[in-house]
């Protein structure tokens, strides 16, 4: 009793051997905090290179857009994408760029119903006087091409236009220029229709020759892509295979 | 028997402390506050920073994904009709900071109605959430949370989307150009 009262009378404060297990628990559970530390570091470290804050991103659709229909989504880059080629031109009026003529004889006139009030004419000869419209830049496919003209009973009635592609010819089609162009109608102007045309190249020229039995009148032309419809009508998805089914309904619009 | 007047602890050792073993235990805690002040700065604080430079970093991924989506150039989760269905045909930024986005319904036009039968989707930060709202069928979708501000500037062929995030003391502006399709 005299033995257990003295020790604990004797205990005033901790000894050395307390104070080092003490701070080994201390160092233990602070060491505790560095494979956490460790971890959220990589963790960081692999967000942000995917997203930095200090780093400015572009987000770039697809030209496809068939891509964007079906759910992807546009493309993140870290560099400023090239500015994308301006739109082919589809309308080309006498004296626009892509207007050229060959040959001699060619005048202006001014009229109403022509398109932008003004056209090039040119009596009838041998053919060696041409008028052409260059479109240029143009995907591969089937194009619907379209002229107009003001009309004139001294006009031919038998105007040929002939379409190429590239440097082939693809068919001439012969116009009644002394009646209105009838058809579609754009800029309130009636457009004949000369038919579609298969595309392989990037360029597709309209050439007016004067090989007719009256004045042949050069004015505006007009392209337009013509493309099947194409209708999804639905789309099956898995997690578990990369390819994606796509049932769809076709409108066929161009020859085939 | 208590302690004496001049200190001494005859006959009693267990009650008060002395004045050494008061200043040894403060040097000890000082050293102890040093200890764990040191542990803070060198781990804790980083590592609460960390967590907060994740957290932001991942809603500003969420952001630039649902933007990467709605950017391509045709309405996410439209993927049924034709192509031209759901096309992204026109774009507005309302006061700098509401980014509106119209794709086309059928029958298509090809040209932005701003109603019925297009679609029209509205980025704007509400109550420190990024939202994305679907405004025909009147859908809110928050797209990413502590969103501080959104900066948009016209760019002529895009826009500049500048998305400043803050958790807690950290801030983040992470800058985004969509370009249109």
């Amino acid at each position: 009793m005299r033995n257990q009262h003295l020790n604990h009378s004797l205990r005033t404060g901790f000894s050395l051997l307390e104070l080092q297990v003490a701070l080994i628990l201390f160092g233990i559970a602070f060491a505790g905090l560095i494979p956490l530390v460790v971890m959220q570091s990589k963790q960081l470290k692999k967000i942000e290179g995917r997203f930095h804050h200090q780093t400015t991103y572009y987000l770039v659709p697809t030209a496809n857009p068939w891509a964007g229909k079906l759910g992807a989504a546009a493309s993140v880059t870290t560099e400023a994408p090239a500015s994308g080629a301006p739109p082919p031109v589809m309308v080309i009026d006498d004296g626009d760029p892509g207007y050229t003529e060959s040959g001699y004889g060619w005048s202006s006139s001014k009229r109403d119903e022509a398109f932008h009030q003004k056209l090039r004419k040119n009596v009838n000869g041998n053919g060696s006087a041409k008028a052409h419209w260059q479109f240029a830049g143009l995907e591969a496919g089937w194009y619907e091409v379209l002229v107009t003209w003001a009309a004139k009973d001294s006009q031919a009635s038998d105007a040929p236009y002939t379409i190429y592609d590239g440097q082939l010819a693809k068919g001439t089609v012969r116009v009644n220029q002394t009646v209105k162009p009838a058809g579609k109608s754009f800029d309130g102007l009636g457009w004949k229709s000369l038919g579609l045309f298969a595309i392989q190249g990037d360029t597709l020229l309209v050439e007016l020759s004067d090989q007719a039995d009256g004045m042949v009148v050069a004015d505006g032309v007009r392209i337009a892509r013509v493309e099947n419809e194409v209708r999804v009508l639905s789309l099956d998805k898995s997690l578990t295979r990369e390819e994606v089914t796509a049932h769809v309904l076709v409108t066929v619009r161009v020859p085939q | 028997m208590t302690r004496t007047s001049k200190g001494t602890r005859l006959g009693c050792q267990c009650h008060g402390f002395m004045v050494i073993e008061v200043m040894l235990v403060s040097v000890l805690m000082g050293v102890l506050v040093l200890l764990l002040s040191g542990a803070w700065s060198g781990l804790g604080r980083p590592s609460t920073d960390a967590a907060a430079r994740c957290r932001m970093a991942q809603e500003a991924n969420l952001a630039l994904q649902s933007l990467a989506c709605d950017f391509h150039g045709s309405l996410a989760g439209e993927v049924t009709g034709r192509k031209q269905a759901g096309r992204l045909v026109g774009r507005l930024l309302v006061g700098g900071s509401q980014l509106w986005l119209c794709f086309d319904g059928e029958p298509t036009n090809g040209v932005a109605d701003w109603g019925s039968p297009d679609t029209v989707i509205v980025y704007e930060v509400q109550a420190n959430h990024l939202v994305r709202s679907d405004h025909r069928l009147g859908t809110v979708f928050n797209v990413a949370a502590n969103a501080e501000q959104m900066r948009l500037t016209e760019q002529g062929d895009g826009v500049k989307i500048e998305l400043t995030l803050r958790y807690r003391d950290i801030a983040r502006t992470y800058t985004i150009v969509a370009k249109d399709p």
